[in-house]
């Protein structure tokens, strides 16, 4: 023990400085891919999977509820926008309401299957939100009057923000250049991700979020105590939905495009990767865990076309040999006296 | 107004279909009946299956030669099986829900990028085996009689698979283990070999639903994903650890999706999961839920 404290001393007092200082550590991290390549527009990409990785984080990461039908939420965020920006004839200053609409819509996706999908748990649910996200897909598919179908709604125009005659806060040069239409978007991005994961750490640190990890540890022993398990789930879904949402709704903002691959249920197998890579029982686990999955397809797909099959085997390797992620393997590494342990990880179903 | 012939059709193109989910369904359930691992790859399994097939069909030519591809669907997917199992699968036994379903989904990446590097990205399409190109009469209606073959097969190794695990002693061992595993190591059986049997079997009759399913189908690397969604419906309504469940909610979904063809043809996609949330609505359990330990 001694040893390995004296061996490991430089590293403990990082992570003891940051111990406590997640958010101060989070956006070092956000940021720090920016300065590393200087990429506005690849770090803002990033970000709004984080946020997506964030809101999923609510589910499985407190609640400890596995689905594997999340995109459905963030594909209805970024529909849900992208209807307002196309189907609704409204001042371009207006055209931020489409991230109210896309909100709002994966909430309302997120009450529907939720009601039907928490009838059952552990294996169950994550099937379940699987199909309900397929049955959003093919209805999407379909509805090609709206959604444009297999083609997606393409050249959606970048909204502004802003009351006219007052301000009006366009994606575009300013400051004689200084400024880019990227680094624009991405402030705006950044500030709605700072305020979800603000938001976010407020709700995880209330009474609600205790109550979210009693039900996680043990929904016989929360029960006992008296709390409604059954509503608290649904609470926790819809808020992990409402969230997971909220970042789809910026998504076809910063592309101009949304398609069907922000519903496609191999995107809910993605965020569930984000948040293992990162490690379950951290609240920067997420942030972690996405950033190193753009990192590593980054750094892979630049010398092979075969990227997925390296995604695939690190997949395999992380659930073998690195079960706790990045931060959850750090941390056990610095100390072993940790609260953020395989205990953390949702319980097998007993179903 | 549809007439009798159209809906008879629609019933007969409703059983093919019940056929594919109920052997893709069934190689699920007896998976995880045994061994607690939830297989997302199946579905990748089921797309090698296809893979197998064609590049048999391309070598072999002649009336026998579908058969011939079903074998080989049947036994290379299976052998891939007993590949995934020995290496990545058995460390899992003792690990959590989440392990299962991740891995396996990792699995499934890998196997779908191993099938574009082997066979390309592109679709393809698989015709039907001229041993079978004609029609039955039936009474008022012509079917294909290639669909009729994929009900009786489906049937005869629905059949096959039953009497293994019910009659046979290492049915027996199975049916033993998913009870109690321990029980069973100690009584001196090498559990592994049995685990490694029920994924190679569970998987190669995916690989041959595959093959069944392809004359049907458009092919392309990642077709599984489909059928695997689809085949998770029919074990949530029917248990997915209930073997009799999982056929007769293979029957229900099959025909859900084909009679809902007549109602309206854009809505037969959606229909399987509108059946999901009814039986989600009105019986949660699934159809034969109140057991949940061990296969039926």
């Amino acid at each position: 023990m001694e040893s390995k404290e004296q061996e490991s001393g430089w590293l403990e007092r990082i992570v003891s400085v940051v111990d406590g200082r997640e958010l101060l550590l989070l956006f070092a991290l956000v940021l720090f891919p920016l300065f590393l390549t200087g990429n506005f527009s690849l770090t803002t990409h990033v970000l709004i999977f984080a946020m997506f990785a964030m809101g999923y984080y609510i589910s499985l990461g407190e609640t400890g509820m596995l689905t594997f039908g999340h995109a459905a939420f963030f594909g209805l965020g970024a529909y849900g926008s992208a209807f307002w920006l196309v189907h609704v004839d409204a001042p371009a200053y207006m055209g931020f309401f489409g991230i109210v609409t896309g909100t709002l819509l994966a909430i309302v996706g997120g009450i529907v299957i939720g009601a039907l999908s928490l009838r059952r748990r552990g294996t169950y649910l994550a099937l379940i939100t699987l199909a309900f996200q397929q049955m959003v897909y093919f209805t999407f598919f379909q509805w090609e009057s709206l959604t444009g179908g297999d083609d997606g709604l393409y050249g959606l125009e970048t909204p502004t923000l802003g009351i006219p005659g007052v301000f009006v806060l366009e994606f575009e040069e300013a400051f004689g250049g200084l400024v880019n239409s990227e680094m624009m978007f991405f402030a705006f991005v950044f500030v709605i991700f700072t305020a979800s994961v603000l938001a976010i750490r407020r709700l995880k640190q209330s009474k609600l979020g205790h109550v979210f990890n009693a039900v996680r540890e043990n929904e016989d022993r929360a029960n006992f105590l008296g709390y409604d398990v059954q509503r608290y789930r649904m609470i926790a879904f819809v808020a992990s939905a409402g969230f997971a949402g909220l970042g789809g709704t910026l998504y076809p903002i910063y592309l101009n495009f949304v398609g069907l691959s922000t519903l496609n249920w191999v995107l809910s197998g993605e965020v569930n990767f984000f948040l293992l890579l990162g490690g379950l029982g951290s609240f920067v686990g997420p942030i972690v865990g996405t950033m190193s999955y753009y990192w590593v397809v980054d750094e892979i797909s630049a010398f092979t076309e075969h990227w997925q099959l390296f995604v695939g085997l690190i997949f395999i390797a992380l659930v073998l040999f690195l079960p706790e992620g990045i931060v959850g393997t750090l941390r056990d590494y610095v100390s072993d006296r940790t609260s953020y342990t395989t205990q953390e990880v949702p319980p097998r179903s007993n179903e | 107004m549809v007439s009798t012939s159209q809906f008879l059709i629609q019933v007969l193109n409703g059983l093919s279909l019940a056929s594919i989910f109920a052997l893709t369904a069934m190689g699920l359930t007896i998976i995880f009946g045994l061994m607690g691992v939830v297989n997302f790859a199946h579905g990748a399994y089921y797309g090698l299956g296809i893979y197998f097939g064609l590049a048999t069909l391309q070598m072999i030519s002649g009336p026998w030669a579908f058969l011939a591809a079903m074998l080989v669907a049947l036994l290379a997917t299976a052998a891939v099986g007993v590949a995934t199992e020995v290496t990545v699968i058995r460390p899992l036994y003792d690990r959590d829900l989440i392990a299962s379903l991740l891995l396996t989904f990792g699995v499934m990446l890998v196997l779908h990028e191993v099938i574009r590097m082997v066979w390309g990205v592109g679709s393809q399409t698989v015709s039907t085996p001229s041993l079978f190109r004609f029609s039955v009469g039936l009474g008022i209606i012509n079917y294909p009689a290639y669909r009729l073959f994929v009900i009786g097969l489906a049937v005869v190794v629905s059949v096959a698979v039953w009497l293994f695990l019910q009659r046979t002693d290492i049915g027996m061992i199975i049916r033993a283990a998913t009870e109690n595993r321990d029980m069973v190591k100690a009584l001196g059986i090498d559990i592994d070999r049995v685990y490694t049997l029920v994924f190679a079997l569970g998987v190669g009759i995916a690989g041959l639903a595959g093959i069944l399913h392809a004359p049907m189908i458009s092919v392309y690397p990642e077709v599984g994903t489909t059928i695997v969604v689809q085949s998770f419906v029919v074990v949530v309504i029917g248990g997915l650890n209930s073997f009799r469940g999982s056929i007769i909610a293979a029957i229900l979904v099959g025909e859900a999706s084909a009679l809902s063809y007549l109602i309206w043809p854009p809505m037969t996609d959606v229909a399987i999961f509108i059946v999901m949330a009814l039986f989600l609505i009105l019986r949660p359990q699934g159809i034969f839920g109140k057991s949940l330990g061990g296969l039926e």
